[in-house]
């Protein structure tokens, strides 16, 4: 049986490049994987719960995001706090090298396992810090008192020297899909995330803790992290076909290479089975 | 088991080979004096049609491509000499007396006449291949100024690393030059007038002309050609020119080490640059490694493997 | 692009029909001389009546070759200085020197000396008589009709010249041979085609010319 029995063109990715590949982004792009405030660029610049090592090629290290707010202060008072994805790997169906959370396995078909560690650091200020800002809160709260209008302030970062980590272990499920992007042309090969589970975050009594926690991190995986690793369907046979596509009206015709519609001999494109990613192509001659 | 494996089935190389048949263009140039004549040439080879197997042996079959030429000018400088009049012997008791001729020219004249032997002649080409894999390093790797004009045609971009896939010729059948018989008129007709223009206008012109007699034997005669002129000139580009050689050269240089049929950036930008919140992401690329290409009777299996992190 | 290479030309002698004689070679005449006696023989090109070059030919009885033709504007163009033209020339005794003209609008005559024994006897002076035995070729190229005349004895060759047929077979080189003798010229009336030399045989010592017979006359 032959590869290309069903269409023209046929890619296989196996876990393994899957997992290379992510390791290569996570080199080459650290800002997708870690997210702190600015400070981190400076003072806290060697604070981080899991090291980054720059990008060969340059870029940012981090993606910067805004401060944690402290609720009620009378003026404004920011937390510095970093949030970083590490360790991260795929398992492709049938799954056989991730040990999933009984709440996830075993992975259906055409669905692939997940897991990445999350760390979020928090630059917890020091009880001196906290008495200097005290005095400040109380006094503009006196003068507010007595009416003596005191404006707004911009956000006054709170100052700590000192970065709390703590991290979890996130398993999820997921499954590709291909589609096209509004405004742009082409397919594109799109990461879905169907589940996610921390392991075993247990409070006394219990409580939604774990499940909000997760709540959250999904959102941030679904919306924050996935949308930006959109692949070109093309890419994953590493524009092979580049050449003829680029050159065809030489021979008076135009040649492009489109995804195969799902059919009976093709019954998912993407398809995810034996450890591998799979795509398949038609040749489109106009 | 590999990281990547990319098979391309038989249409989609056989649709390749029409694009790289359609850029296939030889032009070749050369003189070269023998004696009593000068023979030059300058025309271009294209190809067309053609038929793409994939085979169960690992190799590639390009059959019957047909070899023409959009132009080939033949130039041809043919010295004349000893025009005369009068001469002869005469024959007395006391001996022979050779008379001395007339010269026509001061000098030995040529004719020079240049005809397109294009239509006259053509050839079909057929080759065995296998896959052959390069890793092209910009600035490294040899690339002569004329692959680069084909390349620079085609969108290959040699100023970064690629891996490239040719089908490298194995065995090259090129049909021989065979002129069509009626190349012979050609070149009476051509020489006919060549010779018609060297002469001056009047009662001269017609005297010599009787006298040169048959223009085609002449030709013959100062070409030393025993038989047909068809038979001469395919000897002259098969042999004497060394034409052949040279398109079967340019062949096997054009098939296995200029066009390649596919070709993969190394390392693969798998993610483009992109500006996010006013910063700038370089793109994410990734190494390729360990590539090979297999050839079955349906399809072309590239196989490479993602290099690891550094 | 058919053509002519700049540096060769028509021979533009041949562009004009004058009249041909023995006494004043031109192109298209041919004067031959018989070397009856073996020795050194001095040869005087003259070109318009100067002295123009000098060569020496040896004859010998054996061991030498039976004709020689030289080109007369060639050897005078050829000369140095003093006019010496380098030889060495050797003919057979009994042997011929053909003198003619390839090129040019120059008349020539030739003085040949028997040097042997010190002295030296005039064996021809072609502005006079050419010696029995000796020849005048000429090369007719203009159809119509043309008359050689021996000067010396009077007699006159009726020649025409015809245009070749378009298939006729045709060669230029097939010379027509006239014997000049006491008795006129043998055969009486000479016919070739235009290209083709008649060669007029001096029995007697002999001038010849041949001219072109306007039509009308």
């Amino acid at each position: 049986m032959a590869f290309t029995d069903h269409s023209d063109l046929f890619a296989a990715v196996h876990e393994h490049a899957i997992n290379t590949t992510i390791g290569h982004l996570t080199r080459q792009r650290p800002s997708l994987f870690n997210y702190a405030t600015l400070i981190f660029t400076q003072a806290l610049s060697s604070h981080f719960c899991v090291p980054i090592a720059p990008p060969p090629g340059g870029g940012p290290l981090f993606t910067v995001e805004p401060q944690l707010p402290v609720l009620g202060a009378s003026q404004p008072l920011g937390l510095d706090w970093c949030l970083q994805l590490s360790n991260v790997s795929v398992d492709l169906y049938p799954g056989n090298t991730l040990t999933l959370p009984p709440e996830l396995d075993p992975i259906g078909s055409q669905q692939f396992a997940l897991h990445l560690q999350a760390c979020f650091g928090l630059a917890c200020p020091d009880d001196r810090v906290v008495e200097n800002l005290t005095a400040e809160m109380e006094a503009v709260v006196a003068a507010r008192v007595v009416g003596v209008a005191v404006p707004t302030a911009d956000i006054q970062p709170v100052p700590s020297a000192n970065v709390l980590c703590s991290c979890l272990d996130l398993f999820g499920v997921g499954h590709f899909e291909r589609g096209a992007v509004a405004g742009v042309p082409g397919q594109f090969l799109k990461t879905r995330l169907d589940n996610l589970e921390i392991v075993d975050l247990v409070t006394n009594p219990s409580s939604n803790l774990e499940s909000m926690l997760e709540c959250y991190l999904r959102v941030v995986l679904r919306l924050g992290v996935l949308p930006r690793l959109i692949v070109p369907m093309q890419n994953l046979v590493l524009d092979i076909t580049q050449m003829l596509q680029n050159n065809s009206t030489s021979i008076g015709q135009h040649v492009s290479v489109v995804p195969a519609p799902v059919s009976a001999d093709v019954p998912n494109n993407p398809a995810v089975d034996h450890d591998q990613l799979k795509v398949f192509f038609n040749l489109k001659v106009d | 088991m590999a990281d990547l494996t990319i098979a391309v089935s038989e249409a989609v190389c056989a649709k390749t080979l029409e694009v790289v048949v359609a850029n296939f263009g030889f032009d070749v140039a050369d003189r070269a004096s023998f004696g009593s004549f000068m023979a030059g040439y300058d025309g271009r080879l294209v190809l067309k049609g053609g038929r793409l197997e994939l085979r169960d042996d690992g190799t590639v079959r390009l059959r019957e491509l047909d070899a023409r030429w959009d132009k080939l000018e033949f130039t041809l400088g043919v010295a004349i000499p000893g025009l005369s009049l009068g001469g002869g012997v005469v024959d007395l008791p006391s001996g022979t007396i050779h008379l001395p001729g007339v010269t026509l020219f001061t000098g030995d004249p040529a004719a020079v006449i240049t005809v397109d032997l294009a239509p006259f002649v053509k050839h079909e080409l057929s080759l065995v291949a296998s896959p052959l894999i390069q890793h092209f390093e910009p600035g490294v790797t040899p690339i002569g100024q004329r692959c680069q004009d084909l390349h620079t045609a085609l969108d290959i971009d040699d100023t970064k690393p690629q891996w490239r896939v040719f089908c490298d010729p194995q065995t090259i059948d090129f049909d021989l030059f065979d002129f069509a018989d009626t190349v012979g008129d050609l070149f009476e007709q051509a020489f006919t007038d060549a010779v018609d223009k060297l002469l001056p206008h009047g009662l001269l012109h017609d005297i010599i002309l009787a006298a040169i007699g048959s223009v085609a034997d002449l030709l013959r005669t100062l070409l030393d050609i025993p038989d047909d002129i068809s038979e001469w000139l395919s000897d002259l580009f098969n042999v004497s020119l060394g034409v052949f050689n040279l398109i079967l050269q340019f062949v096997a240089d054009f098939f296995g080490t200029c066009i390649s049929f596919f070709q993969l950036d190394d390392p693969y930008p798998m993610f483009p640059k992109i500006v996010e919140k006013g910063v700038e992401l370089p793109e994410v690329t990734v190494p390729l490694e360990h590539l090979t290409a297999t050839v079955s009777d349906v399809e072309l299996v590239v196989t490479a493997d993602i290099g690891a992190v550094s | 692009m058919n053509e002519l290479r700049s540096e060769v030309a028509i021979n533009r002698a041949l562009l004009t029909n004058p009249a041909l004689d023995s006494g004043a070679i031109a192109v298209r005449g041919t004067v031959f001389h018989v070397f009856r006696e073996s020795g050194d023989h001095d040869v005087t090109i003259l070109r318009d009546g100067r002295v123009a070059g000098q060569f020496t030919v040896a004859v010998r009885p054996e061991g030498a070759v039976p004709q020689v033709n030289v080109d007369l504007a060639g050897l005078a163009a050829g000369a140095d200085r003093s006019g010496n033209i380098t030889g060495p020339y050797a003919v057979r005794e009994g042997g011929v020197m053909g003198f003619a003209v390839g090129l040019g609008v120059g008349r020539y005559a030739v003085v040949i000396g028997h040097t042997a024994g010190g002295g030296s006897r005039t064996v021809l002076d072609s502005r006079g008589q050419l010696p029995a035995g000796d020849l005048f070729a000429v090369t007719l190229i203009t159809p119509g009709t043309y008359r050689a005349a021996n000067l010396a004895s009077q007699a006159r060759l009726p020649i025409t010249v015809a245009m070749p047929g378009r298939d006729e077979p045709y060669s230029p080189a097939r010379p027509t041979l006239v014997r000049a003798g006491d008795h006129g010229f043998d055969p009486a009336a000479a016919h070739i085609l235009a290209g083709q030399s008649i060669v007029l045989l001096a029995e007697t010592p002999a001038r010849f010319l041949v001219e072109p017979v306007p039509s009308g006359l």
